[in-house]
């Protein structure tokens, strides 16, 4: 008897990148991926310096690192990350909830699928995203042009 | 069941923290367009919000929740990734302790701060 090839179907990280025909879709999920873990990452990193407050301690003032304009580019990534992340997520909840899917219907060809009933939700969602993104552009800009200006 | 619950209560967490940090953002980092003023995150400001017992609870909701959210989804690409139950278990309890240490350690601190800024502010009315 023939012995059965078996595959897990996991595809590990690389499978994150590429495989097959994907849609736009994939391609916001990974994205989502990508800037949940900046995210958290950052996060974990503010929940430790901030707590140094305790003892009188205040990094983001005091220390020379934070104030270097490489940090602070870092942190305007952090928050174009959120924009993205907060707006794309509320998108994945309306769907997940069945909201702007479309209802039901026959499987009868041609085939219609819900990912185009879903597009102008993406196209609102990212609308908002990109709003609170150019505020904070914009106060990136400025708070750049105060450290280079002094 | 379990895990529907622990999913449900991480979209919860994300709906809620877009309200929060983005209150958050508004108040502390995007102070330029709001309030004409970058520096809401200057040693007297950031000690005047630690002395206002509304702003302990608001940080200890926030780090509750971004903790909450961030880790489960850390968790869920770490399963997808490590497929071994053995290897998924070290995962669980690395995650948990981490979370919970964090939690803990933040909250604390928050409240020392909030101590030691509610007695500073005791004392500068006093004189």
């Amino acid at each position: 008897m023939a012995e059965l090839n078996r595959y897990d179907n996991r595809l590990g990280v690389m499978g994150w990148l590429f495989k097959g025909r994907w849609g736009f879709e994939r391609y916001l999920y990974i994205l989502h991926r990508i800037t949940g873990l900046g995210i958290l990452f950052y996060f974990l990193m503010h929940i430790v310096v901030t707590s140094l407050r305790a003892f009188d301690i205040y990094l983001w003032t005091e220390g020379e690192f934070f104030h270097h304009p490489v940090f602070r580019f870092g942190e305007f990534l952090v928050f174009a990350a959120f924009a993205f992340h907060a707006f794309n997520g509320l998108r994945l909840v309306f769907v997940e909830l069945g909201f702007a899917v479309g209802k039901p219907i026959e499987p009868v060809y041609p085939y219609k699928t819900s990912l185009t009933k879903q597009r102008p939700l993406f196209v609102i969602m990212m609308i908002f995203a990109f709003i609170l993104f150019v505020f904070g552009t914009y106060e990136f800009i400025i708070s750049m042009g105060k450290m280079i200006g002094g | 069941m379990k895990e529907t619950k622990y999913w449900t209560f991480h979209i919860f967490a994300g709906i809620l923290l877009l309200f929060v940090l983005g209150f958050h953002f508004l108040y502390t980092h995007i102070g330029e367009l709001l309030f004409k003023e970058s520096d809401n995150i200057s040693k007297e400001l950031s000690q005047g919000r630690d002395a206002k017992t509304s702003f302990l609870v608001f940080f200890i909701i926030l780090l509750g929740l971004g903790l909450y959210h961030g880790l489960y989804g850390l968790k869920n690409i770490l399963f997808e990734i490590f497929s071994s139950k053995a290897v998924q278990k070290i995962i669980v309890i690395f995650i948990l302790l981490l979370g919970i240490g964090l939690f803990f350690f933040g909250s604390y601190s928050s409240y020392l701060a909030h101590k030691n800024a509610a007695a500073k502010t005791e004392v500068s009315h006093a004189k």
